[in-house]
């Protein structure tokens, strides 16, 4: 059991220093903020969605106009009135953007997922020892 | 692989979610303390390792290691994989809150189904069965996600570059790494720890 834990402990810290070596990583979809009237849609690695339809909403949730994204992501949009953007890909990916808004502040990556980590590991270790108290 | 919140229709949403909560009072039904700790260690390991994306297309894959979770958790699986999504969805926003139940599903039925076959095919070899699961874990969960989708929206499906086409597509080299990883984990999980794999066993006889 305890070189079980061992070998799974080290697998899962390989994995953790393999984080930051990743460049592609996760796909969150982002709606960002170019210009008035212009955004670009994005995952979260910075690289463009080339395939999002967006559509825009005025005030009172009528959609006021909608059009694919060009080849860098890109989309402009008649800005008077505008108030919100919702990008769709059709792959499971949807983002929403209210105009005027900065764009959403993620989580440092990294660390989060080792504090995530961290965690599990605090868990495993904690009933492991339970568990082999009570055996003794 | 991942839906985010507002593709799937509400009533898919909410039928997927049920479906899901049963899953879990399944999986943590009758669960013992020294399951725990493999249990949260296999929901680290999912956590982190379905973050990493691959571009394909126009889309983004992951994997999932859905047969390998089934195999090694058995029932619990669907616990592992739940939690696992709940955080990626709370702290990244990848996949979100109301498709969470979808999500679950999709990788929870693979990983119970790889659970049954793994431990019923065995006169096999080790590598082939954890191939067959690993590469099959795969595919269900995309058939999985077609069906949602289809249900939700049938234009998804138009088109020889329909979404669904692509989908699938894309998913075959994942499918084909999956296999290969899947096999190989657990031909090296039964030479250094057989136990791992014959504890499942016992568990599957006992515990039914």
């Amino acid at each position: 059991m305890k070189s079980r834990l061992f070998v799974t402990t080290s697998i899962l810290f390989v994995f953790l220093l393999l984080l930051p070596a990743s460049t592609v990583f996760a796909h969150m979809m982002l709606i960002e903020p170019v210009e008035e009237g212009k955004v670009q849609v994005v995952f979260d690695d910075g690289s463009p969605n080339r395939h999002a339809e967006v559509v825009v909403f005025d005030e009172d949730e009528n959609e006021m106009a909608r059009g694919d994204v060009d080849r860098q992501g890109y989309f402009s949009y008649p800005a008077e009135g505008a108030v919100m953007l919702v990008a769709d890909d059709g792959f499971g990916h949807r983002a929403e953007y209210l105009v005027g808004e900065d764009a959403p502040q993620a989580l440092p990556r990294v660390p989060t997922v080792g504090a995530v980590l961290a965690g599990f590991l605090l868990i495993a270790g904690i009933f492991h020892y339970r568990v082999r108290k009570r055996m003794m | 692989m991942h839906i985010a919140d507002g593709v799937l229709s509400t009533s898919v949403a909410v039928g997927t979610s049920a479906v899901t909560a049963a899953a879990l009072v399944y999986a943590i039904k009758g669960m013992k303390e020294e399951e725990i700790p493999k249990t949260s260690l296999m929901a680290g390991v999912f956590f982190a390792v379905s973050l990493i994306s691959i571009p394909v297309g126009p889309s983004t894959i992951h994997p999932v290691f859905a047969g390998l979770l089934g195999v090694i958790l058995g029932r619990r699986a669907p616990l592992a994989i739940f939690v696992g999504l709940l955080l990626q969805a709370v702290l990244f926003q990848h996949g979100g809150l109301t498709t969470l139940g979808a999500n679950t599903l999709m990788l929870a039925v693979p990983a119970l189904l790889s659970y049954g076959l793994f431990y019923g095919m065995v006169k096999r070899q080790v590598f082939l069965r954890g191939a067959f699961v690993g590469g099959l874990s795969v595919m269900i969960a995309v058939v999985l996600l077609v069906a949602l989708l289809l249900l939700t929206d049938p234009r998804f499906g138009e088109g020889t570059l329909s979404v669904i086409n692509i989908l699938v597509m894309g998913h075959l080299p994942l499918a084909v790494m999956e296999a290969l990883v899947t096999g190989s984990a657990l031909k090296l999980i039964q030479k250094a720890k057989p136990e791992m794999l014959i504890n499942q066993g016992t568990a599957l006889s006992g515990s039914s």
